[in-house]
């Protein structure tokens, strides 16, 4: 399946609920993913998921980011097609206007020597 | 430079050089470089840049989620909705910009929400028919207090539309209901109209026929009153031709006068003659014996024949009398038989005259006849057309009612005076 290289400027931007439903996704998140919005609103966060990640690296996303802490990460993503691209995310929990709890994600793209890098390190942690 | 070895001198610039990258964000982490033998100054310097790198990922993380906030927020106002953006503590160390914008967008939110929930608030109060210009434009600025004062002059035109509304309302039902009553008498009396003008029809029809058999008998008049002179001209022929007989009887009347007259004389000559012959037998004697008998016998005869002249002269005289008096009267008659022939002509005159009027009178007739039945035809569509004018007006008059009703659901500044001022009315 084939790289898919995003563009440099532009910044991918998500929102999920407490339990990881996807509740906002922007353009960039749309176009890269595959997916339209209607597919994508209301299904698990986790639809992207590529299977070479570790399960340790979201572990630790998770457990940072319910702490109220601010997770930095390379993430490899797949699309709708099974392609893939690389991204550079932060995430953090935020408090909705209503008081609930979201999750939001900002992704950049990472260079290619630290995508070649968490590649060959997830490899080892598989 | 501090007599640092240039391996250590190497790391530190390595370590500058990543530093650099990361903080102008051509690398999104800081690689810490490994230096295994590092001693005093150099691994001090190092340490340090180690902690800057930290403390930067601090700022940046903070300052990312910030923009990320933001960014998620505009995305979805872009979408329409007007609401602040999330919350976060891990914004806490973000650069001031970041912190400012995000409370002025905020802030600016929390006012659009406001500001459009009053919006909302005056939408509703016209949806619900209430018209006042309740939003102030004093607690807003600029385009916002623009698109305030245009709503209120909205509101302002909507109660000056709902107020000549009301007013035509009224005008219209008080004019409607005029209206269906004037029609209403409209189809009564062309009912009425047509019910009469059907009277009247029989009527002239009655009369055409009483007048057509007028013609008939003045007609039947005309042949009689011919018949009638006919039969008065014969009558004066026969009285003239009586008259002319009468004239004949007394002429022949007097003729047997005069032929009595020749008797008389022939019977008294005879007579005389008698008594001589009765001298001249007595003076014969025995011999004129039988003579005398005879002359006897003659001179009876003539007597007798001067008596029956005498009665015949008699019979004669009252012959003429009575032929004078058939004279006269066949001539009175003849009179009569004139006068009657001239009241007859003069009857037929009238008679004429009559048959005249009767047949200008039939020609009138006729002439009302096709008046009535064109005036039945009009009177029907007349009719008609009042019937559906009636239909029609009961029908406006119907939505009359319903846009008074309509107009009436508006409640707005000045609409109890208008309705006071047709009430009093």
């Amino acid at each position: 399946m084939a790289e898919i290289q995003i563009d440099d400027k532009c910044v991918i931007v998500s929102e999920t609920d407490e339990k990881g439903i996807i509740t906002f996704a922007n353009d960039d998140f749309i176009r890269y993913s595959g997916y339209t919005r209607e597919e994508l609103m209301g299904k698990p966060h986790n639809i992207l998921r590529h299977s070479d990640m570790p399960k340790a690296a979201f572990a630790d996303l998770w457990a940072t980011i319910k702490a109220g802490k601010t997770w930095n990460g390379f993430v490899k993503n797949k699309t709708k097609n099974g392609d893939f691209y690389w991204v550079y995310a932060t995430a953090s929990k935020v408090v909705a206007p209503d008081g609930s709890i979201r999750y939001i994600s900002l992704r950049n793209k990472p260079t290619k020597q630290e995508a070649q890098k968490y590649d060959t390190l997830y490899k080892t942690m598989k | 430079m501090f007599g640092m070895s240039h391996k250590e001198k190497e790391s530190i610039v390595n370590a500058i050089k990543n530093y650099h990258n990361y903080v102008i964000g051509h690398v999104n982490e800081y690689t810490p470089e490994n230096t295994p033998k590092s001693t005093g100054y150099a691994k001090e310097i190092l340490e340090m840049i180690e902690k800057n790198a930290g403390e930067y990922k601090e700022i940046r993380n903070a300052n990312n989620l910030s923009a990320g906030q933001l960014a998620l927020s505009l995305f979805r106002a872009q979408d329409g909705e007007m609401i602040p953006s999330s919350f976060s503590d891990n914004t806490q160390n973000a650069s001031v910009l970041f912190s400012e914008s995000l409370k002025y967008y905020n802030d600016t939110m929390k006012n659009l929400r406001k500001f459009f929930d009053a919006l909302e608030d005056e939408f509703n109060r016209i949806s619900n028919n209430t018209l006042r210009t309740q939003l102030r434009d004093n607690d807003w600025g600029n385009d916002l207090k623009s698109l305030i004062q245009n709503v209120n002059s909205m509101i302002n035109s909507m109660i000056q539309q709902s107020k000549e509304q009301l007013n035509h309302a009224i005008n219209l039902e008080t004019d409607a209901t005029l209206m269906l009553q004037g029609a209403n008498e409209l189809s009564t009396a062309a009912n009425e109209q047509a019910s009469n003008l059907e009277e009247t029809a029989a009527a002239i029809e009655e009369l055409t026929s009483n007048v057509s058999s007028n013609v008939a008998k003045a007609e039947k008049m005309i042949s009689v009153t011919r018949d009638a002179k006919k039969a008065s001209e014969n009558g004066n022929q026969v009285a003239l031709e009586g008259l002319k007989a009468m004239n004949e009887i007394f002429t022949v009347a007097q003729a047997i006068n005069r032929t009595v007259d020749v008797i008389d004389n022939i019977a008294f000559q005879t007579n005389i003659l008698s008594l001589n012959a009765a001298v001249e037998a007595a003076t014969a004697g025995e011999a004129g014996k039988g003579f005398a008998v005879v002359a006897q016998e003659v001179r009876n005869l003539a007597n007798r024949s001067a008596e029956a002249a005498k009665e015949i002269q008699t019979l004669a005289r009252e012959a003429r009398e009575k032929s004078e008096f058939g004279l006269h009267t066949t001539q009175n008659m003849q009179k009569e038989f004139i006068l009657i022939s001239e009241k007859i002509n003069e009857t037929d005159e009238i008679v004429h005259d009559v048959t005249n009027a009767n047949r200008e009178q039939m020609v009138g007739i006729m002439q009302i006849n096709d008046a009535i039945a064109s005036l039945d035809q009009i009177t029907q569509i007349n009719a008609k057309s009042a019937h559906n004018l009636n239909e029609y007006a009961s029908r406006i008059n119907e939505t009359s009612h319903y846009i008074f009703k309509e107009a009436d659901k508006k409640v707005f500044e000045g609409k109890q005076q208008i309705l006071d001022k047709y009430r009093s009315k």
